[in-house]
């Protein structure tokens, strides 16, 4: 399992579109990937769940990732955070 | 943030019909300015499906919760629509779309916008309210529902 924090930091936050991309992402992958913070984990498949979340910018937020592409993932979700959520601010 | 900060019994449709995406945002939109004369319904209309264009707010589980921020707009409003029949709106999970919670945003509006987001995701992903207000006799009830 990967366990790493990750930091928005897009000026607009988690906001809808955001987390579509988001999900967008982590849904093309087979294994666990759960975002959030301690004590409110939740599946970062799901873009309910991710906009629970109000994450704005400057929240840091745990990510784990468990199962098979493990790592191909996480760099993906990774690599969409940031950088912006292609947002470009 | 609670959802009666935001929507009122007057902002709240218990049975719209309308045939597609766009006549449906484009009802609602015109419904609205009607309400609130601070909004034109044609800018309401092509800030929504400017949004749109972007990528889907079709979320999933027959919700959609189409938003645009509007410089007219100076505190954030929403409006809970039921539809007759649902319709295809380019959802998430390609499932037709029968409850639209439409948002209006004032520009600057960041923080409070995630806020309003989490509290609609936090009612909408479950399973039982949206049955609940699908069931509901009438708006008042829808009302009544959503902001308990």
């Amino acid at each position: 399992m990967i366990h790493a924090q990750i930091t928005i930091i897009n000026k607009l936050g988690l906001h809808a579109r955001a987390a579509a991309k988001l999900v967008g992402v982590t849904g093309k992958h087979g294994c666990q990937i759960e975002i959030g913070s301690e004590g409110k984990m939740v599946d970062a498949k799901s873009i309910m769940s991710v906009m629970l979340l109000a994450a704005a910018q400057g929240t840091v937020l745990d990510l784990k990732v468990n199962g098979e592409g493990a790592q191909h993932a996480f760099d993906e979700v990774t690599q969409l955070v940031n950088n912006f959520f292609d947002e470009g601010e | 943030m609670n959802i009666s900060d935001i929507l009122t019994p007057k902002r709240t449709l218990a049975d719209l019909n309308c045939s597609s995406k766009k006549r449906s945002l484009e009802s609602v939109s015109q419904w609205l300015a009607e309400q609130m004369p601070n909004f034109d319904g044609k800018h309401v209309f092509n800030a929504l499906i400017n949004r749109e264009k972007l990528g889907s707010t079709g979320f999933g589980d027959g919700i959609a919760i189409p938003h645009c921020r509007l410089a007219s707009c100076d505190q954030v409003t929403g409006a809970l629509v039921r539809l007759t029949n649902p319709i295809d709106f380019d959802a998430i999970d390609q499932q037709p779309v029968d409850l639209l919670f439409v948002l209006l945003v004032p520009l600057e509006a960041t923080d409070e916008h995630l806020q309003i987001l989490a509290t609609l995701a936090g009612k909408f992903g479950q399973a039982e309210f949206r049955e609940q207000v699908r069931q509901a006799t009438d708006a008042e009830a829808i009302y009544q529902i959503a902001i308990a």
